[in-house]
């Protein structure tokens, strides 16, 4: 009984730890400047997502304008966010797995106006944040 | 066989681990259920709006630009600093409810930018000084530490970095009121900065006949629509109800610009390890001046309003 006791409280803490919450604060930091000479707009955090789920936000993209998304996790790679970025008829526009490589940012030189969709997923990080910048 | 207090201890915190345990699945279920929006615009006894709501609120929030991004265009249109169409600062005194201050916080934060954008460091650090009185006022100043920005837009040629720091504040701001459930004060914001950004924009677009601002100003019809989603969350609210209807007038002016996409597929290339995507896409924008100039009226009244 006590064996299993412990088990089921080493199960139930896993769970919960998994559940946690990440300090997102020095990721934020980080991927605000990786923007360069992009201004600052927007914070996403993606912390309440395990492997194998998605979290979705969305965001009015105007044309003429480069948007930069900037990705960051708790590990310090910066390969452990996936993005998938979607048109407003939900066609996917890119993500930042191409090719067997996964770029740590995306870069969208935006001609359509309209509201885009970006769909986050992590893999073998806690959690990660993605910062949102523009140019003219 | 009896049980010593030891196991009893054990017996407890196994219970409680296992009562947050599902405490706190149930919670994340009810967080996933963002599909169903029946429960919209419904409030608890003590005003605030329920989960679905305020999930869908935040999930608005996240979608409007902030107004640095439709003031950015002003400076390429040649108008020169005009300090005169913003709103005053010693208007700050005769803001005395929780929506007067939290939207004109909006307001006052959409001047600071434009000021920003056209390095006007003396006008900037009044206006800074202005939106941190409101937020002090909304309990909401620990995000604001004025020297520090004071210090920064000292040691800096120019004020990107102080935008920089003023939009993410922002950004920060808005994101605490949503996980204190004052959200209303986040959608006040957000609308007043808004407002505030298309006024300028109409302003100078119209004095100075410029194309590509008025193209700017026609696509906040996308823009717009967010901001009614989001004001239609606070359906008990009388100033969410009385903007809405405002917007919903200036709505009907937008009916009569057209935006029209003509899709091509995206290319992607690597640029210095980077990865870039090129929209080949095309919107083309329908915007006569005369529906800029009845979009101008009409925004116009509604910022009357809100500033007094």
């Amino acid at each position: 009984m006590t064996t299993f006791k412990i088990m089921f409280a080493a199960l139930v803490c896993t769970i919960m730890a998994s559940y946690g919450q990440c300090n997102t604060d020095p990721m934020v930091q980080k991927c605000s400047g990786k923007l360069g000479d992009f201004t600052f707009l927007k914070v996403y955090k993606i912390d309440k997502i395990k492997t194998g789920e998605s979290v979705e936000f969305s965001y009015v993209f105007s044309g003429n304008t480069s948007y930069m998304l900037s990705l960051c996790d708790d590990k310090g790679t910066d390969m452990g966010v996936q993005v998938s970025l979607f048109d407003s008829n939900r066609k996917l526009v890119s993500t930042n797995k191409l090719n067997g490589k996964t770029y740590p940012a995306i870069t969208y030189n935006c001609k359509s106006t309209g509201i885009y969709y970006m769909t986050y997923s992590i893999d073998d990080v806690t959690c990660g944040v993605s910062v949102l910048g523009f140019k003219k | 066989m009896k049980k010593s207090k030891k196991y009893y201890k054990l017996d407890i915190i196994l219970l409680a681990s296992a009562f947050s345990f599902f405490a706190l699945m149930s919670s994340c279920d009810k967080k996933e259920k963002t599909d169903d929006f029946s429960e919209l615009g419904k409030v608890d006894s003590s005003g605030k709006i329920n989960n679905a709501t305020s999930e869908l609120a935040a999930q608005v929030i996240k979608s409007i630009p902030p107004p640095i991004e439709m003031e950015s265009i002003i400076l390429n249109a040649g108008a020169p600093y005009d300090l005169n169409i913003l709103n005053a600062v010693e208007e700050y005194e005769k803001y005395s409810t929780n929506y007067h201050k939290a939207i004109n916080l909006g307001i006052y934060g959409a001047d600071l930018a434009y000021i920003n954008i056209y390095n006007r460091k003396e006008d900037a650090l009044s206006y800074l000084n202005t939106v941190i009185k409101l937020s002090d006022d909304l309990k909401v100043g620990q995000f604001f530490d004025f020297e520090t920005i004071k210090r920064i837009a000292d040691n800096s040629k120019n004020l990107d970095s102080m935008l920089n720091i003023t939009t993410s504040n922002f950004e920060k701001m808005n994101n605490y009121l949503q996980d204190q459930n004052r959200s209303n004060l986040s959608m006040y914001m957000l609308t007043g900065g808004w407002v505030e950004a298309l006024y300028v924009a109409c302003k100078v677009g119209l004095d100075k006949k410029n194309v590509p601002l008025y193209e700017k100003i026609a696509e906040q019809k996308i823009v717009l629509d967010q901001i009614l989603l989001l004001l239609s969350c606070y359906k008990n609210d009388p100033n969410a109800i009385t903007l809405h209807n405002d917007l919903s007038e200036l709505k009907n002016t937008y009916n009569k610009i057209k935006i029209e996409t003509i899709y091509a597929e995206p290319t992607m290339v690597e640029e210095n390890g980077q990865l870039v995507v090129k929209d080949n896409s095309k919107t083309v924008i329908d915007a006569p001046e005369d529906v800029i100039k009845e979009i101008f009226t009409s925004i116009s009244n509604t910022r009357k309003k809100i500033i007094g």
